[in-house]
């Protein structure tokens, strides 16, 4: 679901089953005895906004505040241009990344959001500007710590040097980035990058530097290189490589070449080679500085996302130009937030980026390749059901909590390489409205179906493995049932905890029940006070050795329930709101106190995710504290399939988990046979030339 | 370099052979070749208990429990592949006359679609016939070889292994007189 924006720009949603974030092949070594390779498949949307513009993005009815990040990178600055052939030029500095998850925001609301416009070539280079999603309607439009963003990137800065080293263009700074506190708080952690700093140009060598990388996930982006200070040939200084790569190379007076662009962060992709213009990076490399009067070479355009049309990443810088007694270009930087090199006419800055990732609310079959390097004695498949939403808040009585997903895992399953196999990732239960309206069901999860098989857990037509979803609360006082093992298939099965019931006389809210995993059996959400004017029950913590029952609502809110490890369950809210569980301990969220919110269930951590974080089951989320108004609700539940608090809380997602021991694939058949000789028919009888 | 033991027997039955490879018709290509005297073996394998003829050696492979004889005046190469896979060549480069055996472990009953592709990219693969080599269900097809041209493949699996033996178009007749000595061990 996308649609063109004007130039090349473009805005898009897809909403597509995406291997989450980016790369969740976590340590696939190519040749593997003890280790293993592990992939967690979640269900997630993404929204990438390209156009250098300010607008706002109308929050989209399924978002989920619990599992979201918004990441941004600013705009790179210019090179400086040198027209009068008097002095080198500088390169233009590189954007910054910022990163916020779990930002909070309402469906459909309306969120200003700007995207960076790349520095352009004047007098002087000009500088990137930032890009940042969420600011007041009257606040600033750069980064500002007074008017807190939810996420801001610092744009690159242009150049107004020469063959000076001052006023060289500077990286965007990732000090001056915006994080969403509330993605700290989550512990999934809030990551600034700073973009990689210009090169300097040369005067006597008359030529430019490479333009700094921009920031990206996986770093801060390389800096541009010096160019050769040489009056017979010079040589171009080389771009910096996107997040997380290299510097470029600064020119050396013996060389013909420019000096090569740095490599993206997989070590790659920067320019190189040409003995004229600079060789373009690619991928996030950065350009080649161009040779003797000759060009800089373009940045590569980043690769850590992809909006289905093209890849989408931190970019390279751009190459500096070199001898400008003749018209030299310094390179472009790449999309997105790469700086420009320096030039007689130097690079333009690119245009800054915003990626907005969100768990999705839609359960849709798709299709995951087996690995060429699949083993069939050694591997498990796990998955958890998604959680039950819970009841719509606004009534006068109680509202119980959702149930908490299944777990089912299977062995050494037989598949093979390269076949395609059918899947659905559970998505979380909702609620929708004011008043009695049912929480839907969290969906089934499963791995491995028939092209005409039911998409739910069934045993008739079984699936390879199948948990099933946790209950939508449709009651005041009795809470959704979680996913049970009887219901799902596989070799290990336990059942997800019941929401705990909402009490009708006290108009408090139950906790949700938990997600089971691979330790044991979700646990009960506690149920809502009896008494008008005292707390919501806690939600139970995941399924595990030490985990227990959410506690049921007192004069606070109940605590949410500890998780597999005996920690983390939240802290019922005493005339405020219930707090998170632990996040990556699979705790409980705990219960609001009267008139105040539960919790969110904590997310687990059973398998080993990215960024230090983990993933596992999932605890239930906190139950509202008196049940009279949309503005009180119960917690979400944690993920992976914790069930929501009562009332209006939605369920966590589902999960896969393959883990497999790889073997080196076996080799595809050479051609041995008569090697290294050219068959020829003479005369309609066969001879060998040797070759 | 004609071999004249063994006899190519041509399977009516289909029944079995539509639950194997490609679900294509049999072709037996097994023989019996009885008690022989013993003659030659290749220093990597150790000599079976029958014997080739006259003009004729046997290639044994332990580690992928098989032999075949075969013509005296054909030099044989053998190339580890890796991950378990193995190649030996028989070749007489000035008569031009030759084959190769690819073996690679393979745990599944039938050769997929995917291990095919991976093999010929091509995909050429024509005159399906289904055969018999020492019991184990194979195929035999024509397909197409960037660097050889026109080829003639018969596969099978037996075992844990599947084995690809490969000669050019204008030398199956030869290939065929060969194939029947073929014996697992």
């Amino acid at each position: 679901m996308w649609r063109l924006a004007e130039g090349a720009l473009v805005l898009m949603t897809s909403i597509s089953l995406i291997f989450f974030p980016f790369a969740l092949m976590i340590g696939v070594p190519v040749q593997m005895e003890a280790a293993t390779a592990k992939v967690i498949v979640v269900n997630y949307q993404q929204t990438i906004l390209t156009t250098a513009t300010t607008s706002v993005w109308i929050v989209p009815d399924d978002w989920s505040d619990s599992n979201n990040s918004i990441e941004v990178i600013g705009a790179g600055g210019a090179g400086e241009s040198d027209p009068t052939n008097a002095a080198g030029s500088a390169g233009g500095g590189g954007g910054a990344y910022s990163k916020s998850v779990n930002v909070d925001l309402t469906p459909g609301q309306a969120v200003i959001y700007q995207v960076g416009n790349g520095g352009r070539v004047g007098n002087g280079g000009i500088n990137g500007g930032d890009t940042y999603f969420g600011r007041g309607a009257s606040a600033t439009t750069t980064c500002s710590l007074s008017e807190r963003q939810k996420v801001c990137a610092n744009g690159g800065k242009g150049s107004n040097a020469v063959a000076t080293t001052t006023d060289i263009g500077a990286g965007g700074q990732a000090t001056q980035g915006i994080v969403e506190a509330n993605g700290v708080a989550d512990g999934v952690g809030s990551v600034k990058n700073s973009g990689g700093d210009a090169g300097s140009g040369q005067g006597v060598g008359d030529c430019g530097g490479g333009g700094g990388g921009s920031g990206g996930p996986n770093g801060r982006g390389g800096n541009g290189g010096i160019c050769d200070d040489d009056t017979t040939d010079s040589a171009g200084g080389g771009g910096g490589g996107g997040g997380g790569g290299t510097s470029g190379g600064s020119g050396v007076t013996s060389d013909t070449l420019g000096a090569p662009g740095g490599n993206n962060y997989l070590g790659s992709g920067g320019g190189s080679g040409s003995a004229t213009d600079g060789n373009s990076g690619t991928n996030g490399g950065g350009g080649q500085g161009g040779d003797d009067a000759d060009d800089g070479g373009h940045g590569g355009n980043g690769t850590e996302w992809s909006n289905d049309l093209y890849p989408v990443g931190s970019g390279g810088g751009g190459g500096g130009g070199a001898d400008f007694t003749t018209t030299t270009f310094g390179g472009n930087g790449g999309f997105y937030g790469g700086g420009g090199g320096g030039g007689r006419f130097g690079g333009r800055g690119a245009p800054g980026v915003i990626i907005i990732t969100y768990a999705n609310k839609t359960a849709t079959t798709t299709e995951w390749t087996v690995p060429s390097d699949w083993n069939d004695e050694n591997n498990k498949i796990e998955v958890i059901g998604a959680g039950g939403g819970s009841i719509s808040s606004g009534g006068s009585v109680g509202a119980s909590g959702g149930g908490g997903g299944a777990y089912s895992a299977v062995y050494n399953v037989d598949l093979t390489p390269g076949a395609t196999i059918l899947y659905q990732i559970g998505a979380g239960g909702t609620t929708t409205g004011v008043g009695n309206v049912s929480g839907s069901d969290g969906f089934d999860t499963y791995f491995g179906r028939g092209a005409s098989a039911t998409t739910t857990c069934s045993t008739q037509e079984p699936q390879m493995v199948c948990a099933q979803g946790g209950k939508g609360s449709a009651s005041d006082t009795v809470g959704g049932t979680g996913g049970t093992a009887a219901n799902s298939v596989g070799s290990d099965k336990f059942t997800g905890g019941t929401g705990g019931g909402g009490n009708a006389t006290g108009s408090n809210g139950g906790g949700g029940g938990s997600a089971a995993g691979p330790g044991g059996d979700g646990e009960t959400g506690g149920a809502g006070s009896p008494t008008v004017g005292e707390g919501g029950g806690g939600g139970g913590g995941a399924g595990g050795v030490s985990s227990n029952v959410g506690l049921i609502g007192g004069a606070s809110g109940g605590n949410g329930g500890p998780g597999p490890a005996g920690t983390g369950g939240g802290t019922g809210g005493t005339s405020a709101n219930g707090t998170q569980g632990t996040p990556g301990t699979g705790g409980g969220g705990g219960g609001g106190d009267t008139l105040f919110s539960g919790g969110r269930g904590g997310n687990g951590s059973e398998w080993s995710y990215y960024a230090g974080a983990g993933a596992g089951a999932g605890g239930g989320g906190g139950g509202v504290g008196q049940r009279i108004s949309a503005d009180n609700v119960g917690g979400d539940g944690g993920l992976f399939g914790g069930g929501a608090g009562g009332a209006n809380g939605w369920g966590g997602e589902g999960v896969i988990i393959i883990t497999y021991t790889p073997v080196s694939p076996p080799p595809a058949r050479k051609m041995r046979i008569f090697e290294g000789f050219k068959i020829k028919f003479v005369s309609g009888k066969m001879i060998l030339n040797q070759q | 370099m004609r071999y004249a033991f063994g006899t190519l027997i041509v399977f009516a039955a289909l029944c079995a052979a539509l639950l194997f490879f490609f679900n294509l018709k049999h072709e037996t290509l097994s023989a019996s070749l009885g008690a022989e005297p013993a003659t030659t073996s290749l220093a990597t394998a150790g000599p079976t208990s029958r014997w080739p003829p006259d003009g004729w050696r046997e290639y044994v492979s332990t580690p992928y429990k098989f032999s075949i004889f075969y013509p005296a005046d054909m030099k044989v190469s053998e190339y580890d592949e890796g991950s378990g896979a193995f190649i030996v060549t028989f070749e007489n480069v000035s008569d031009v006359q030759g084959f190769q055996i690819f073996i690679v472990p393979y745990d599944k009953p039938q050769v997929s679609p995917e291990r095919f592709k991976q093999d010929i990219p091509s995909g050429v693969r024509t005159d399906m016939q289904d055969v018999t080599i020492d019991g184990a269900l194979g195929a035999a097809f024509y397909s197409r070889d960037e660097s050889l041209g026109e080829t003639r493949e018969v596969w099978f699996v037996n075992k844990g292994y599947l084995y690809e033996v490969t000669t050019l178009k204008p030398l199956e007749k030869d290939l065929l007189e060969i194939l029947p000595s073929w014996r697992f061990i």
